[in-house]
């Protein structure tokens, strides 16, 4: 039995994981440690996060059996870090590994990884069956256009540059907000055909290759024109970005229908699924089963993923499992907590849940901090915020109180018992428990639920909560759910403007003080401002 | 080679690297450039950059990509068009049949330089270009063919043969364990600009077959 780390670092979305005989033990995120969003440090190293972990279990790197970096890897840091003792893994193969053994699939099922780059490839094709994965086609980036970069440079370039010819929209970081955008946009023929110059699809082939540069060109010749330079605009843009993004990649799953009829089962890693508006037209495919999208599909995935890769190897971790929830970081005691406390001025009171699900119906803004911190970007329960989801203004005290400037809708969090009456269609319900595609709300549900639905296309962002899985989680919405009637609370990340979701009590106190939350509840307690 | 389209005017040459410049009516152009490996239909990228025409001078003037040795190169040139993208308005396949090349040839060892000259004569019959021989033996020289046009002419291609260093531009070559001519992500990877591996590793013929591509 053996003991396996993995590290993503030198890029954006550096993390470290570590599995012990087969079992996850913990995986932390750099930019949760050195609270800098991944995005907004292309030169991260998994420092912190591997210091934390070695706190967590005890288990020092050089005494682990393997040592596992994710491509590309910085050699220096490597080396130091590990003594020169160490395995190189693909990157590809790391997305790829993470999504199947994660997805609890039997059967036969196919993986595809879809990314900007990482080492050699933009695309790898996996078939799959009872724990076995070949491969079956890779893509070069240098041969294959990707759709990743498509989305990337047109988020980079859609606001323009500050002084340092920076993006003011970020990279691997803002294209959800331009994604967001898309809701209150409409096709414009034009733009369509503009962006197709820069990427297509015809048989299993995303063309041109350097979609980045192209798409770059294109973007800085659009921002001159002042395509960009009212919000209306950029809507429109955004809209038919999506839908031509949608429109090649549904043809790729046409395409893989017709030559692999009996794979209807997918799993997907890398950042292009980020996109939970793709997610849900593939799982609206009448001939799609189910997919499963990994959690943590961007890079901040790889660490485990690799993981997960020797695991395998070892024959330790033998076929698909599935996560019983994401929260992988430090956790803390009530005596912990208490002792973080004394720093501040609050009181506390034994967290109650029906009591506090009544001040969420009575408009409260709750903090919610349970066990280790969730692991890839969503917040799942473990570092959420919780409000009723029945007002339709409450993004605009949301956003003011969180400093956001969000145009993404709330995503609702809904007891597992209630999903089917909410929403459409009735799979891929393993992949909501951890907020990674979109459904369609049915129609007695949308005007109950206003904050927490998308008002173009009447589409939702739910997760899932299952009793046994999220025990904590389940009974503060179930109380609310008694209270009010409705199965649903509105969840959003437990962070402000620009950071990373929060780590720790003390960030969580933070947040407290300057009243952006009302309360927080955390672990067995609920600390508030004196009265 | 000078080549006019429409309204615009190209010089390209590969002395001793791909080297354009446009001139045109539109502010910016985007050059790229791949290569075909042997035996292979489909191209990779090696580098793409946006130029300036001259307007902007936050941006480079020309294009250029400092790999010496011998590639299958294809360089082409983007515009942007309005309601229409980005379009490819000019292409260009490296390919020098019947045309003038240099090789410079680098060393004091005269049996080496015969080797070479070996070589160079092998290169230029697969390629079938003219070649002009330089050595640093005048009187190996006098004997080459083309001696006397050396200067002063429109090479194609030039190539520097020879034992040359790391320079300390090189910022896209790869650490040791990468070495060796394969794709890296976007990049080709190499030892250095003029060598695809690190010479000190390699008989003399083979020096000069990885900078010929034979």
């Amino acid at each position: 039995m053996s003991s396996i780390y993995g590290f993503y670092t030198g890029s954006h979305s550096s993390a470290c994981s570590l599995i012990v005989d087969g079992n996850i033990v913990s995986c932390v995120e750099e930019e949760r440690m050195t609270r800098i969003k991944a995005g907004d440090d292309y030169d991260s190293h998994a420092e912190m996060s591997s210091e934390e972990i070695q706190k967590i279990s005890g288990i020092k790197i050089l005494d682990a059996d393997y040592n596992l970096f994710v491509e590309p890897v910085p050699p220096s840091f490597a080396k130091n870090l590990t003594k020169n003792r160490y395995e190189i893994v693909s990157h590809h193969d790391a997305h790829a590994y993470g999504a199947y053994f994660t997805s609890g699939f039997e059967g036969k099922t196919m993986t595809i990884t879809h990314d900007g780059g990482g080492e050699n490839m933009m695309m790898k094709m996996f078939l799959c069956e009872d724990g076995k994965m070949t491969l079956l086609k890779s893509f070069p980036i240098a041969a294959f256009g990707t759709l990743s970069h498509l989305w990337g440079f047109s988020t980079s370039g859609i606001l323009g540059y500050d002084e340092w010819y920076e993006g003011i929209w970020k990279m691997c970081k803002d294209e959800g907000k331009l994604m967001g955008m898309a809701a209150n946009g409409h096709l414009d023929e034009d733009i369509y055909k503009m962006l197709k110059t820069c990427i297509d699809y015809e048989n299993f082939r995303f063309f041109p290759s350097v979609t980045s540069m192209k798409t770059k060109f294109l973007m800085d010749m659009m921002f001159s024109e002042g395509r960009f330079n009212t919000q209306k605009k950029r809507e429109v843009f955004s809209f038919t970005l999506q839908t031509l993004t949608n429109d090649l990649f549904l043809k790729f799953m046409g395409d893989i229908h017709k030559t692999y009829p009996e794979y209807t089962k997918f799993c997907f890693a890398g950042g292009l699924f980020a996109n939970v508006k793709l997610n849900q037209k593939i799982n609206e495919l009448d001939w799609v089963d189910e997919i499963y999208i990994y959690p943590p599909m961007g890079d901040e995935g790889l660490s485990l993923g690799a993981c997960i890769m020797k695991s395998v190897e070892l024959g330790e971790w033998t076929k698909p499992k599935k996560f019983k929830n994401l929260y992988f970081s430090k956790s803390y005691t009530n005596e912990e907590i208490y002792e973080i406390s004394q720093q501040f001025d609050f009181e506390r009171a034994p967290y109650i849940p029906s009591k506090m699900a009544e001040k969420i119906n009575n408009g409260g803004i709750i903090g919610f901090f349970n066990g280790g911190s969730e692991y890839g970007p969503r917040a799942l329960g473990a570092r959420s915020i919780l409000v009723k989801p029945t007002e339709p203004d409450t993004h605009k005290e949301l956003n003011r109180r969180l400093k956001r400037h969000d145009t993404m809708p709330f995503a609702p969090i809904v007891l597992s018992e209630e999903f089917d009456n909410l929403f459409y269609p009735s799979k891929s319900k393993y992949a909501s428990e951890f907020m990674t595609l979109c459904f369609s709300t049915k129609e007695e549900w949308i005007d109950k639920i206003p904050a927490v639905i998308q008002k173009s296309d009447k589409t939702a962002r739910p997760q899932i909560v299952h009793k046994n899985k999220l025990p904590k989680f389940w009974e503060i919405l179930n109380e609310y759910y008694n209270i009010s009637g409705i199965p649903v609370l509105l969840n959003t990340s437990f962070n402000s403007h620009n950071e990373p979701i929060i780590e720790n009590p003390i960030q969580a106190f933070k947040t407290l003080n300057e009243g952006i939350i009302d309360e927080l509840i955390i672990e067995d307690y609920v600390y508030y401002p004196k009265r | 080679m000078y080549i006019t389209l429409n309204d615009e005017k190209i010089v390209l040459h590969f002395n001793p690297y791909p080297t354009l410049k446009i001139t045109g009516p539109d502010p910016y152009y985007l050059i790229e450039l791949r290569e075909f490996k042997k035996n292979e239909d489909q191209s990779l990228h090696l580098e793409s950059y946006q130029i300036s025409n001259g307007v902007d001078r936050g941006w480079r003037q020309f294009f250029d990509c400092p790999i010496e040795f011998y590639c299958d190169y294809e360089i082409s040139i983007f515009k942007y068009i309005s309601n229409y993208g980005v379009k490819k308005i000019f292409t260009h396949r490296f390919n020098d049949y019947g045309k003038i090349v240099l090789f410079n040839l680098d060393t004091d060892d005269y049996e080496e330089c015969l080797l070479w000259i070996d070589r160079v004569n092998e290169y230029q019959r697969i390629h079938g270009c003219k070649s002009i021989i330089n050595t640093k033996f005048e009187d190996l020289n006098k004997k080459l063919p083309n001696y006397y046009l050396t200067y002063g002419i429109d090479h194609y291609k030039t190539y520097n043969i020879g034992r040359y260093p790391k320079s300390s531009t090189d910022y896209k070559t790869v650490d040791h364990r990468k070495e060796g001519v394969i794709w890296y992500g976007n990049w080709k990877t190499f030892w250095s600009y003029q060598h695809p591996r690190l010479w000190k590793n390699l008989s003399s013929q083979e020096i000069v077959d990885d900078i010929l591509g034979l």
